[in-house]
């Protein structure tokens, strides 16, 4: 169907048509009858479609319309001088027949150019704050969380204590392992106090956003205080003009800003003057990170991402060594999470002489690094599972952001996900998916039963191809969102992402076959797009709502498919009463059973004669009991919970 | 015994009290009622395109496709799996219409490799559905794809999600394709046995195949630049690539097809005093590879532009995926225990290092002694395989060895190798736009090897399907540096020499064996003709006695050298031999005693009754070997 006011131009028509009967043979190809119109047409009917359902209408009416006094204003005192944008506004006054008036603004790139004083600026900006208080955004809470100090782990054993370990003999033929238990080994204590004065940074970037509580946990379990693991800050514009100077090379913005975090931290966290300078910068080459996704071909890095920490240091050695001029070293060994052992040794090797520490110590170091990884996921999950309950229950909609864990940096992400979360939706991040098996076997309850797969975790069914971790593991959430009603999409991706390109076509098959709504913003790059973001935004939220109508309909249609079984099996067990009387018998559970069902019959019917309470603004989050009620949950945001920072 | 009723007409039940099933009833009704509602459960996408293959019986009625590599390896691939029973069409070199193709049915932003490869393999369907009149169902019935496979990290692995998407959505759903990798085994539908047999027989024509092109290739690059007769290098690498087809695909020997091609191309006439700087050509592997559009036909390009290819052979691919795993494998032997991961140990036993350091031994050395004994044949002498171990050395201080994907460290590598060893005078790293570990890693490092090893001639150039006027013009420019250069070590030599290049020729004339097509000059320099000019101006300066003397001299000075490092280094040597005997008898006895204690036990009796105290000695080892 050929449509909108090109159309009226026949030479375009023709190539248009020639173009798709040469692609797709047989194909049939139709011209809209008010090609011109055919835009304005359909909004009509989406309008009268929500005044059918809602019965409200913010219309004046065509008489009215046909009356309407108004008149447009661009000029200086338009500009709108929130920011340094400084953007041409328009002013649309109207005036109805009625003599009530209305501003209209147009021409803005971002929510503060829609009022006219900075007093409502403010008012604006507050509003939204407090809305976005009310929703829980767990892509912003992942990203504080994952760099602060917030796992106490087990302490280092006491020297001499008996610690269980491996002994490789190494023959020509055969490598032999043994068992043994022995006294833990502990360094000196000159050695710890050394340590206590080291300052280690580290770039907040790329995958240490999916691996940071491991280093910070390992350095602090190794005695190193928890101040003095710095991160670079999140990324932003002034740190990204700041230091975004070094490269010569051009590649996806996530790995370009590494250079800007380096510089912050050689030029911000270095503070020699004032007794604290950065001892090292450690910037690991990360091959494989973790993922939950269970039958993957590996768990690799993208080899961008891994390669960055290389690329830094060229970048920063090449005409002048900005690490060795300030007495700061920079290490970037190879390590992989998918290989506990071999990064056990790794850390080992990188760091037994700088922080003067025992093998022992190191492997305890790592024990609790991993403990404090899974305690992250487990939080993260945790306060997942209380936003999916409590949509489910409230037949609501949560936002499941698709995207590779460094996008949770708000200078990569723009604040998209924000944007939802100020519209009223909760923001599910991959990592805040429940993943134990309990809960996913109820959504993934066909493909189990049908023996497709085995466990929820599993992908091979839908993409083979699956080595890259953060490309499955973003599959794999696609996937789920597919299989929660409750659950719509937001996909995100930078500019140039060579991981995510193959996966797009296979992402989109999967919400478009299980009809779920999903929005794409594949080309973040350093800028923030905003105009374009603003309509994504419009055009994706009224999708969004017409899910939450549509889940609302499949409620009252569950409810009265629920309510018709009861009938039907109350009718069932009524005719069995009457037989049973008519043979001068009687069934006690047959006449326990009629009551309940009776009563809930009749619950029904009272309760749909009242017109149906429409959701408010606020969800309250909780966890769902046993007997289906909700009880309230603390969020992140909420005094008394966990703090993230 | 259940009774069904029909709830819609009957209103009494049939058995008073009887054992009717309330619930199958029920379900029925929902089942009506989900029906009448609309509520559906919604369909998930489940990939369905996967591991498709053939079976034994479909094998006479199906059409392998091939291709993807240079011409010459596509074209001897399709002679090599044909005598193994196959039908097989090697496709043509991707061009620009495939590029189009595979945009249109791929996902956006994907490597040009994978738009030209991808899109090669649909357009070829669809010629064969639009121009020849074929059923797209016939088409999926009767033609395979058979490709390599890779499992990242670069997009090189996802290429068959690719390959998957683009027939699909070109009409082609369901239409299979392969990788070398896939297994073999039965069919799990059918029971039936895979049409395509992965067994060594397979991989050794497959081997032979690709590394006859290899050698092809190389005589190609070769000769071709400094041909007097314009065109005959191409007519005779056509005419070799004929006979060694017709031999792969008769089951004959390849090898003395590549003989028969020697005299061919020694007959070409040659002029090696021509000027041309070298330019060693890495990057990306399908971007260095391809011969068309794919990289704007480079190195026709630096040929015509007055340059002599230096090309990467596949073979050396090949022995770069044997040093992954080599690699991999010894840095995880000693760990106190095994990972589960895919570079982890866990399915190697006891012995598994062992056994598998054996394997890739030989498989290494296998295909450096085919490779060599192919050269040899057709006249590619002097060729020297890159060492491995070497290249990664080079490439660590820069390049991490663990980051894999593309090329890894060797780009790296090789320029360090190609400026310290002056195997070059200009490196030419081709990749496609947004390469991930070429353009975004390889080419960041590369900036600080440009600064650590002066005189480095480096171009970096990214292939994007489009624009080749920029392509080519940045070329040219580290071209003319490149010249340059060639130009001033060929007149150094010339120079101090005192020599003109007119003698040289002159010398030529009268010794037409240095004119040989096949001749090779000794490297001493970055360009073929200066390596000319070295060995030609030794040859006019010094008598042959004198180079029998300076021979021997340097023989005498070898075995010298040597003899002194053996009696040095001899008894630690000797030591060390022994230690290791040593160690070797008392692993073994060991492994002897735990696996058959008695057997172990009788044998040492055995051995004591026949040598005595001697016999102490196998009981020391463990001893000594501690």
């Amino acid at each position: 169907m050929l449509q909108g006011g090109t159309q009226y131009n026949l030479a375009a028509v023709k190539a248009q048509v020639d173009y798709i009967k040469e692609r797709v043979p047989g194909a049939e190809v139709y011209v809209h009858p008010h090609t011109g119109e055919a835009g304005a047409i359909g909004a009509a009917m989406e309008t009268l479609r929500r005044y059918k359902r809602t019965g409200t209408s913010r219309y004046i009416g065509i008489q009215a319309t046909l009356d309407l006094d108004y008149k447009t204003t661009t000029d200086e005192s338009t500009v709108c001088h929130f920011c340094p944008n400084e953007c041409k506004r328009t002013f649309i006054d109207t005036k109805r027949p009625d003599g009530s008036t209305s501003r209209y603004i147009a021409g803005f790139s971002c929510e503060k150019g829609t009022v006219e004083s900075k007093e409502a600026m403010l008012d604006l900006v507050a509003e939204r704050k407090k809305t976005a208080k009310q929703f829980p955004n767990l892509v912003d809470y992942e990203s504080k969380r994952a760099f602060a100090s917030f796992y106490k782990g087990e302490a280092m054993p006491e020297a001499g204590s008996p610690v269980e370990d491996v002994q490789v003999t190494q023959g020509l033929f055969r490598i032999k392992r043994r068992t043994v238990t022995r006294p833990f080994q502990r360094s000196s204590e000159e050695a710890a106090r050394k340590r206590k004065n080291i300052r280690i940074g580290l770039p907040r970037v790329l995958n240490i956003y999916s691996t940071a509580p491991f280093f910070r946990a390992d350095f602090e379990a190794l005695g190193i205080p928890k101040t003095n693991v710095i991160f670079s800050e999140h990324t932003d514009e002034d740190m990204w003009v700041e230091g975004g100077k070094y490269g010569s090379i051009d590649p996806c913005f996530p790995s370009k800003v590494a250079q800007a975090h380096i510089h912050n931290l050689l030029f911000h966290k270095h503070e020699p003057e004032r007794k604290r300078p950065l001892n090292y910068i450690f910037f690991p080459i990360l091959t494989h990170v973790p993922s939950f996704v269970k039958d993957t071909m590996d768990n690799t890095s993208c080899p961008i991402v891994a390669g960055t920490p290389d690329v830094m240091k060229a970048a920063f050695t090449k005409e002048l060594d900005f690490f060795a001029v300030r007495n700061i070293e920079y290490m970037s060994p190879a390590l992989s999470f998918a290989e506990p052992l071999l990064l056990t040794r790794r850390m080992f090797e990188t760091w037994a002489e700088r922080l003067g520490i025992t093998e022992d110590e190191n492997d305890h170091a790592c024990r609790e690094a991993f403990k404090a990884l899974e305690a992250f996921e487990l939080d993260l999950q945790d306060k997942g599972r209380a936003i999916l309950e409590t949509v489910e229950a409230e037949n609501r909609i949560a936002i499941l952001v698709l995207n590779r864990p460094y996008h949770s940096d708000p200078g990569l992400n723009h604040g998209i996900p924000e944007e939802f979360q100020v519209l009223g939706y909760p923001i599910l991040s991959i990592r805040s998916i429940p993943k134990d098996k309990e809960y996913l076997s109820r959504y993934f309850k066909k493909e189990l039963e049908s023996g497709l797969i085995k466990d929820p975790l599993e992908l091979n069914h839908v993409w083979p191809e699956n080595y890259s971790a953060n490309s499955a593991q973003k599959v794999w959430a696609a996937s789920f969102a597919a299989h929660h009603p409750n659950v719509c999409v937001l996909d995100l991706s930078s500019f140039k992402c060579g991981h995510d390109a193959p996966t797009y076509g296979m992402v989109d098959s999967i919400v478009q076959t299980a009809r779920t709504p999903s929005a794409a913003l594949h080309d973040l790059d350093a800028n923030k797009p905003g105009g374009s973001i603003k309509i994504r935004v419009k055009t994706y939220a009224h999708s969004l709502r017409l899910r939450q109508e549509a889940l609302e309909d499949v409620s009252r249609k569950r409810d009265a498919l629920s309510h018709a079984i009861d009938k039907k099996r109350l009718e069932l067990l009524e005719m069995k009463r009457k037989q049973l009387l008519g043979v001068r018998e009687s069934d006690n559970e047959i006449a326990e059973q009629i009551a309940e069902v009776r009563s809930r019959v009749l619950a029904y019917e009272t309760r749909i004669e009242q017109p149906p309470e429409l959701p408010k603004g606020m969800v309250r989050l909780g966890r769902k009991q046993e007997d289906g009620s909700i009880v309230p949950t603390k969020l992140p945001n909420e005094r008394g919970a966990t703090a993230a920072e | 015994m259940t009774q069904h009723i029909d709830l819609g007409t009957k209103r009494s039940l049939p058995v008073v009290g009887g054992d009717f099933d309330m619930d199958a009833e029920l379900a029925k009704f929902e089942a009506t009622e989900r029906e009448r509602l609309g509520l559906k459960d919604e369909k998930q996408w489940i990939e369905d395109m996967a591991d498709l293959g053939f079976t034994k019986s479909e094998k006479a009625k199906i059409t392998l496709l091939v291709g993807g590599l240079t011409m010459a390896h596509d074209y001897l691939v399709e002679g090599g799996l044909q005598s193994l029973g196959y039908n097989v069409i090697a496709m043509d070199v991707p061009d620009n219409a495939a590029l189009q193709v595979g945009k249109e049915f791929g996902n956006r932003a994907q490597c040009n490799p994978t738009y030209f490869t991808v899109g090669n393999l649909v357009k070829f369907l669809i010629e064969l559905r639009d121009k020849k009149g074929m059923d797209s169902q016939e088409i999926i019935d009767k033609f395979v794809f058979l490709t390599a496979g890779a499992c990242g990290p670069c997009r090189f692995g996802m290429y068959v999600t690719e390959y998957r998407k683009a027939l699909r959505d070109a009409g082609f759903d369901g239409f299979r394709v392969m990788l070398f990798q896939q297994q073999g085994g039965l069919s799990q539908a059918t029971g039936e046995e895979s049409g395509l047999e992965m067994n060594p027989k397979f991989f050794i024509t497959l081997v032979r195949s690709l590394l006859a092109g290899d050698v092809i290739n190389g005589m190609a690059y070769r000769i071709r630049p400094y041909e007097v007769n314009k065109g005959e290098t191409d007519e005779v690498v056509e005419r070799a690539k004929k006979e060694c087809y017709d031999a792969l695909k008769a089951g004959k020997s390849v090898l003395l097809a590549l003989r028969r091609s020697r005299k061919w191309f020694e007959a070409i006439p040659v002029d090696r005093l021509r000027l041309k700087p070298k330019v060693a050509i890495i990057g990306e592997f399908w971007a260095m590879t391809t011969e068309g559009d794919g990289n704007y036909a480079l190195q026709r390009f630096v040929e015509t532009e007055g340059a002599e290819c230096d090309i990467q052979f596949l073979t050396a691919w090949l022995l770069y995926n044997i040093w992954e795993v080599s690699f991999d494998t010894e840095n995880r032997k000693d760990l106190r225990g095994v990972d589960t991961a895919k570079s982890g140990l866990s399915e190697l036993g006891e012995y598994g290092v062992f056994t598998r350091r054996v394997a890739l031994l030989v498989a290494d050395r296998a295909l450096r002694v085919i490779f060599h004994t192919f050269a040899r044949a057709v006249g590619f002498y002097d060729y020297h395989l890159p060492d491995m171990d070497e290249v990664a050395e080079v490439a660590m201080p820069f390049y991490n060895n663990d980051l894999r994907g593309g090329e890894g460290h060797m780009e790296v590598g090789k320029l360090i190798l190609n400026v310290v060893k002056n195997k070059a005078n200009m490196t030419l790293s081709v990749k496609p736009f947004g390469c991930m570990p070429s353009s975004s890693v390889s080419d960041g490092v590369q900036s600080l090897i440009g600064e650590r090893f002066p005189g480095t001639i480096f171009c970096a150039v990214e292939t994007s399907g489009d624009g080749a006027v920029n392509f080519y013009s940045r070329v040219q420019m580290y071209l003319f540096k490149a010249k340059q250069a060639a130009a001033d070590e060929f007149a150094k030599a010339l120079k101090e020499a005192g020599v003109t290049e007119d003698e040289l020729r002159a010398y030529l004339a009268e010794h037409p064996k240095y004119a040989n097509a096949l001749h090779r000059s000794p490297h001493m320099a970055g360009s073929t003709a200066t390596d000319a000019a070295h060995e030609i101006i030794d040859r006019m300066q010094t008598t042959r006695a004198q180079r029998v003397v300076r021979g021997a001299k340097g023989a005498a000075s070898w075995l010298s050298a040597s003899a002194k490092g053996w009696l040095e280094n001899g008894p630690s040597r000797a030591k060390a031999a022994a230690d290791l005997s040593l160690q070797a008898s008392a692993e073994l006895l060991e492994i002897a005693k735990e696996r058959a204690p008695e057997a172990a036990e009788s044998l040492l009796g055995k051995v004591k009754l026949r040598f005595g105290g001697a016999a102490n000695t196998a009981e020391a080892a463990p001893i000594a070997a501690e």
